[in-house]
């Protein structure tokens, strides 16, 4: 039958192909051109940003560190990020076991509860949170922003242990447990490290969100506290030159460090969702 | 990492007590274990209620007491004001248009990356998506306004090339095409994302029985494959429009201002216009769409597919 498909059908077939190899460069090229663009012209020279630049230079990297704003709010995001992410792994986790180890605990009315945060917009509970924090008269914006990163994180960290745990043997546990492994024992020894890469996917997550995150942040932030994203938005509103291309450039660059960590521990294809 | 059994196995004691097999635990160590994060969750719906509050309570400019009783009149400005029907449309249309394009530009990157036998290929097309992924949106809707903007790479090329004189703008930002543009960007790492995942649990079986009864690429794509995959498209699609919808970033940046989505209406009456119950009674609308639209996949996935 394949050699008496018509001449329309082949034609079908070669603008489908070539369609869809089109649409694929095209997302390609719309996903990863910016941020190459963004590196290209952090090292130029000139006074505003030009493409393609007339000069080259590091003036702009020396400049994020003559500006007042970008190491401190590096700091803070990151300190944020450094409670946040711990936070948000040891509470997701404990809830996820909890919610696989009683199926009563973990019906679809609860699950949809505690997954909540990732529903709601984050507009909402950044503008929510803004008003409870001022009713409760909780006024330490570090500590705010803290809580609302964590509220926003930890249902990701029950995600991604819950697709873990969903996949263990429950045999494991049997076995320890007949060989009298105390429930304490048999979670910490066995249970922990097969669900891996899923605490470590969960603790990325809880990391990157928490760092990357702005729309949260810019309700509860006080003046005192900017934040990275926030520094970087607050710098390019006022300014046409490259610094924000140098920053740029250096958070790609722990993305890429990142990734290559990813790659080790888990495998970003396993990361991404292409293999099991 | 089965390594840990053995080694656990040898460590605890070889002889114990007959224990009640695991998962027959009692429920109340398992409320414990959930107690920390639903005190959160507590926190979370709290916050979400007095939100609610706020949008039922008259207004009051800052300083003045707010009077007492309830009042929808917040909800009937928001459904009727010109302005804010227009913010409401706009989010609308645009969230359409970049699903739309997301999935377009997305669904071959997802397909290819899932089928490709070479694993250079793969790894291409999975550095395509990670770098973005773990990229802050902020830092790439920056890289963004570089391609798009007035002296950005777009209108040099077309300056250079001669498509365009001088003093001619092609304008890409502060304008909905612009923000249209940036919200297929923002989305298009979590769509592909969440349809290499259904594509990957396809069953290929069903394509080559296609192929083998004669039917060609074309055909057994849109006859087998997109069938196969709707519920993935109709998970992606429902994801790429709610983070569309609430897009807060994207618009203040591209839109420089020009295009007010609902996200940044609800940011400029609470912080700026300091109409908190306005913003409030916005901020709940969204939030109804939103549970709204969920739902709508919800039933849509079990109804059509029984998943």
């Amino acid at each position: 039958m394949l050699r008496t498909q018509s001449y329309a059908q082949r034609l079908l077939a070669i603008a489908g192909g070539s369609a869809a190899t089109l649409f694929r460069w095209g997302g390609i090229l719309l996903l990863i051109g910016p941020i190459f663009l963004v590196i290209w012209l952090s090292f130029g020279g000139d006074e505003y940003t030009s493409v393609p630049p007339t000069s080259y230079a590091l003036r702009w990297y020396e400049n994020i560190f003559a500006q007042p704003e970008f190491v401190p709010a590096f700091w803070i995001s990151l300190k944020i990020a450094a409670i946040c992410t711990p936070t948000s792994l040891v509470l997701g986790t404990l809830a996820a076991f909890a919610m696989h180890k009683f199926p009563v605990l973990g019906g679809p009315a609860l699950q949809a509860v505690f997954y909540s945060p990732i529903m709601v917009p984050l507009v909402v509970t950044g503008i929510a949170l803004l008003f409870f924090f001022n009713l409760v008269g909780f006024t330490a914006n570090f500590w705010n922003v803290t809580v609302g990163h964590i509220i926003i994180t930890f249902p990701y960290v029950i995600r991604t242990v819950s697709v873990a745990l969903a996949r263990y043997d429950p045999a494991l546990d049997e076995a320890a447990t007949s060989l009298g492994a105390r429930p304490w024992q048999v979670f910490t020894r066995i249970t922990l490290p097969v669900i891996r890469p899923g605490l470590f996917a969960g603790a990325l997550f809880a990391f990157t969100m928490s760092f990357d995150d702005f729309t949260v942040t810019i309700f509860l932030i006080g003046t005192d506290t900017h934040t990275l994203p926030v520094a970087i938005y607050q710098y390019m509103e006022w300014n046409v030159d490259s610094t924000v291309a140098a920053v740029s450039a250096l958070l790609v660059a722990m993305s890429v460090v990142l990734m290559l960590v990813i790659e080790r521990v888990i495998g970003l294809d396993r990361f991404i969702g292409v293999r099991g | 990492m089965t390594i840990a059994v053995p080694d656990a196995a040898a460590r605890a004691p070889t002889i114990g007590p007959e224990k009640p097999p695991p998962g027959a635990g009692k429920a109340s160590s398992g409320i414990a274990l959930l107690a920390p994060s639903a005190l959160l969750i507590v926190f979370f719906f709290a916050a979400l209620v007095w939100l609610f509050q706020h949008s039922v309570e008259p207004y009051a400019p800052t300083g003045q007491a707010v009077e007492p009783g309830l009042t929808l009149t917040h909800y009937a400005k928001a459904l009727s004001d010109a302005l804010y029907v227009q913010s409401l449309w706009v989010t609308f249309k645009l969230s359409f248009i970049a699903t739309v394009f997301a999935l377009l530009l997305g669904y071959p990157l997802a397909y290819q990356m899932v089928r490709t036998n070479s694993a250079r290929v793969r790894t291409f097309l999975i550095l395509t998506i990670a770098i973005p992924f773990l990229t802050n949106l902020i830092v790439r809707l920056y890289a963004l306004t570089l391609v798009l903007g007035n002296t950005g790479l777009i209108n040099k090329f077309a300056i250079w090339s001669g498509l365009m004189t001088e003093n001619e703008i092609l304008p890409l930002v502060r304008n909905d095409l612009g923000v249209g543009i940036g919200l297929t960007y923002f989305v298009l790492p979590f769509v592909v994302f969440t349809l290499a995942t259904a594509l990957r649990r396809l069953d290929t079986t069903l394509e080559e029985a296609a192929m083998s009864l004669g039917a060609n690429k074309v055909v057994t794509f849109f006859k087998v494959t997109l069938p196969l995959s709707m519920p993935g498209v109709i998970g992606a699609a429902t994801l790429s429009f709610i983070l569309s919808a609430s897009a807060f970033a994207t618009p203040l940046i591209l839109g420089e201002g020009s295009v007010a989505m609902i996200a940044n209406t609800i940011y400029d009456q609470v912080l700026f216009v300091e109409n908190i119950p306005f913003g409030a009674a916005l901020a709940v609308i969204a939030l109804v769409i939103t549970i709204l639209l969920l739902y709508l996949q919800a039933r849509l996935t079990r109804k059509r597919y029984g998943a």
